[in-house]
């Protein structure tokens, strides 16, 4: 302190950069007071008064929920992901733009082990107020219109969610269950589906979203195009990223948190779309969940098949009933069919 | 494609800004970590509307990557963000306005800039405390908006006086008339009892 604080006034004090810090550290810097008020013993009511007048001066913080950060970081990092994958197509593959244009196919098949009433309360502080919901019961489907005229083919046991108007430059919809998408083409707003665990931006194509919650990995899988798949955690602001190209798909198991990339069957993904059952070595949990869904019913086995269920098979828009004529002579069971029930017995 | 990044969380503001320069993603996260809490603290108090803050903010960190070829060097990142930040968020506040021809105010200034006492452990008991923070709150009304932001970016944003003035864009003596006068209106209406001053003064001593 080289400056006279002899002739400080309380607002002097209140303008001296080493003042202020000092009054701030207040009590851990006792030393540095004691010598002060010491040297300017004529000055201790001024600086008493300076100091209180600073820590009066404290005042309420509008604070950011955690949510909203977490948020805003998606969507910069959404943006600059979207960004960076624009320059580059337009630098090296203009002319696929012709292509993106035509039709593009995403598939996501996203599982996680929580309940539907779990997704209700996690997203809601996400979506704004102006949100529209729609879902459909089991054995339900439904085609949705998005605010910007994009087409969505909602499968039954599934629910999504979108502002009444897309904000501009930025369209985002929630889904839980399973989706096909036709998006409208606009660059300049990318489209982003959220599911529990992952989302998935593109920039205007036709996609596959699905999303139900018994089983604990996410998939996205992609049929020409490109996009770009991210997780969502909160806990962890680097979230991973992966840009999906054509065939391939990611999986996100829940345990590991990790993103891998492979190949997939597309017949199989977007066989609901065409009203088709598509069952791959499916087991009786298998089948058993898919026809619940399917055609909204109750389904109870009885008693465990002897041998372990492996089919392999698809049904084209069939009633239930002869579903399970064709099962029960294949898979050997007896069954009962109520109005929303079914009961399977194993011989 | 991000993976797990490096810990950047001990370098400095200056150090991640070079880094953010060099193509660092993770740098600008730091950054965005480090400030957005403030950032949003400050915007709510000019735009009185999250969604705003929010979407500005966005775009003002957007931004900074897509150009972070063209960013200059930045002796003060802290201030320099605060800048951008308002700047940006006035913008939009103005173009709102003109577009819901609400505001008939060109003035970019013209926001209110409430500031609300908090609530603190320090005083002896809750009534002097409760007294002190409704004549503080009677004190900061009768400010004007930029005094009050002043106030706001030095005494709780802990600005330099110089940082201050960088951030409001004008004169660092502006700032200094600025806030005496802000001062003297606070000092006139808190009126602290010399005896409580001279009772607290027994802590250090």
């Amino acid at each position: 302190m080289e400056k006279d604080y002899s002739k400080y006034t309380v607002q002097d004090f209140l303008f001296d950069e080493a003042f202020i810090l000092l009054a701030y550290r207040g009590t851990e810097e006792k030393e540095i007071w004691h010598t002060l008020l010491k040297e300017h013993p004529e000055k201790t009511i001024e600086m008493e008064e300076a100091r209180r007048i600073l820590h009066s001066m404290t005042f309420a913080e509008d604070e950011i929920s955690e949510a909203q950060l977490t948020s805003i970081a998606d969507k910069v990092k959404q943006q600059i992901t979207a960004g960076e994958y624009q320059k580059k197509r337009k630098n090296q593959l203009s002319s696929l733009y012709k292509i993106a244009a035509s039709l593009v196919i995403l598939a996501i098949i996203c599982f996680g082990t929580y309940r539907f009433i779990d997704f209700d309360e996690e997203t809601s502080t996400d979506i704004p107020l102006a949100a529209v919901h729609k879902s459909n019961p089991r054995g339900q489907k439904s085609k949705v219109t998005l605010p910007d005229g994009s087409k969505v083919m909602l499968n039954s046991e599934s629910k999504i969610s979108f502002p009444k108007k897309f904000d501009h430059g930025l369209r985002e919809v929630h889904l839980e269950g399973e989706a096909f998408f036709e998006i409208k083409k606009d660059l300049e707003a990318p489209f982003i589906v959220y599911t529990k665990a992952l989302k998935a931006t593109v920039l205007g194509t036709s996609f596959n979203v699905r999303s139900f919650p018994e089983e604990d990995y996410t998939n996205v899988a992609l049929s020409t195009g490109k996009v770009s798949v991210a997780t969502i955690d909160s806990s962890d602001i680097q979230n991973k990223v992966v840009v999906l190209e054509p065939g391939r798909q990611a999986v996100y198991h829940k345990g590991s948190s990790k993103i891998s990339e492979g190949s997939f069957d597309m017949e199989e993904i977007l066989a609901w779309k065409n009203k088709t059952i598509y069952f791959k070595q499916a087991n009786m949990a298998d089948i058993e969940n898919k026809l619940e869904r399917w055609y909204g019913v109750d389904i109870t086995v009885e008693n465990t098949a002897r041998k372990k269920v492996s089919l392999s098979t698809t049904f084209k828009d069939q009633p239930l009933s002869s579903v399970l004529k064709s099962l029960a002579f294949t898979l050997k069971f007896d069954y009962q069919k109520g109005k929303n029930e079914v009961i399977i017995r194993f011989k | 494609m991000i993976e797990e990044g490096p810990d950047h969380s001990k370098l400095s503001d200056g150090q991640l800004w070079t880094q953010l320069k060099a193509n660092d993603q993770h740098a600008l996260n730091t950054i965005y970590l480090r400030y957005i809490r403030s950032l949003y603290n400050y915007g709510f108090k000019i735009a009185q509307d999250d969604k705003l803050v929010e979407d500005v903010i966005q775009d003002l960190f957007v931004d900074f990557w897509e150009k972070r070829h063209r960013l200059s060097d930045v002796e003060n990142v802290e201030a320099y963000l605060f800048k951008a930040f308002k700047r940006r968020l006035l913008r939009e506040i103005h173009r709102l306005k003109k577009r819901t021809s609400l505001g008939l105010s060109d003035d970019l200034l013209d926001y209110e800039f409430p500031l609300q006492p908090s609530i603190q452990s320090e005083f002896i008991n809750e009534e002097e405390q409760r007294s002190q923070q409704d004549r503080l709150a009677e004190a900061l009304k009768r400010l004007t908006p930029r005094q009050r932001e002043a106030i706001f970016l030095k005494y709780q944003q802990k600005l330099s006086f110089a940082e201050v003035a960088q951030v409001m864009e004008i004169e660092t003596k502006a700032i200094y008339k600025l806030m005496s006068r802000a001062i003297n209106t606070l000092k006139e209406n808190m009126k602290l009892g010399m005896l409580a001053c001279t009772l607290l003064l027994s802590d250090f001593l």
